[in-house]
């Protein structure tokens, strides 16, 4: 055990001791390379409040602009949505669950019809003519 | 906070030890800076902690050393040489020994002493940067100096 600590004595004394030159170089060096960090880290710790003020402000309008748009008269709306012969031509409609003609109504709406289940020859005949507006 | 006080304190310690896991003196420096500027940014209101110093030039040296190895695979050769004259460290001639009977041991073992005797880390430190236990770097510690007992008697007689 002496023996050891003799020898971590002798090593203590041995320790290695950088020249001043490489002293000053290297801490001159390192100074230089921290005042180029100090500017990013001043970037990095600047508050986050603008930018949250910013990102609400930009919310907000995105839901006034939402709310306005579906606060609007359902007429209002349909007259957005009206579509003409020539939009049925450039948007092929494709039935859901069975093949039922479209036809185009006065009104200018745009219809689907179905066929009745029931089995009566009147009732055969008779249509039901639902208004499309969906599109 | 007084960087200059705080170099002539730590740097040599540090130095030796960037030295000792990395191939250049270059090398050794730019991991120094790195590792340092890191352990700084952590807190930047005081000084760097010397264990964390440690630990991210040991982080450091690693990365760096697959980036060479990288490197090397790629090039196959390279003009620049693997190892520099060292001129960082003042030339003793038993410190020379010393450095000379310190590289002839096995790499962990050397790092053991280096981190115990001059850079004043505890072997619980010791264990938790290189996640080895306390014992087992207790153990390494003592191995690689009965192995430099063994050299120096020889060697400074």
């Amino acid at each position: 055990m002496n023996h050891q600590n003799d020898l971590e004595e002798r090593l203590r004394q041995l320790a290695p001791k950088t020249s001043s030159e490489y002293q000053t170089r290297f801490t001159q060096r390192f100074k230089n390379a921290l005042e180029k960090e100090e500017p990013s880290r001043k970037i990095s710790r600047l508050p986050l409040w603008p930018l949250a003020a910013a990102a609400s402000i930009i919310a907000g309008i995105f839901i006034l602009n939402l709310t306005q748009t579906t606060n609007k008269a359902p007429s209002e709306i349909a007259t957005q949505k009206e579509l003409n012969h020539d939009a049925i031509e450039e948007k092929p409609f494709i039935p859901r669950s069975f093949d039922a003609p479209i036809v185009l109504g006065d009104n200018g709406k745009i219809y689907r019809v179905f066929k009745s289940n029931e089995t009566s020859d009147e009732t055969k005949l008779k249509r039901r003519l639902i208004a499309v507006n969906s599109f | 906070m007084d960087w200059d006080q705080w170099m002539a304190e730590n740097l040599a310690r540090l130095a030796l030890y960037a030295r000792q896991q990395t191939r250049t003196d270059n090398d050794a420096d730019d991991v120094l800076q790195e590792a340092i500027i890191e352990a700084w940014k952590r807190e930047p209101q005081k000084c760097p902690d010397l264990p964390l110093v440690f630990s991210y030039i040991r982080r450091r040296a690693i990365d760096l050393g697959r980036k060479i190895k990288v490197r090397q695979d790629f090039a196959e050769s390279s003009d620049v040489p693997l190892t520099s004259i060292e001129t960082n460290f003042e030339q003793r001639d038993d410190e020379h020994v010393l450095r000379s009977s310190l590289g002839e041991l096995p790499p962990e073992l050397s790092e053991t002493v280096v981190l115990h005797l001059w850079g004043s880390l505890t072997f619980r430190e010791i264990g938790e940067m290189l996640s080895i236990s306390q014992n087992t770097a207790a153990s390494r510690y003592r191995i690689a100096l009965e192995r430099l007992r063994q050299t120096l008697k020889t060697k400074l007689r």
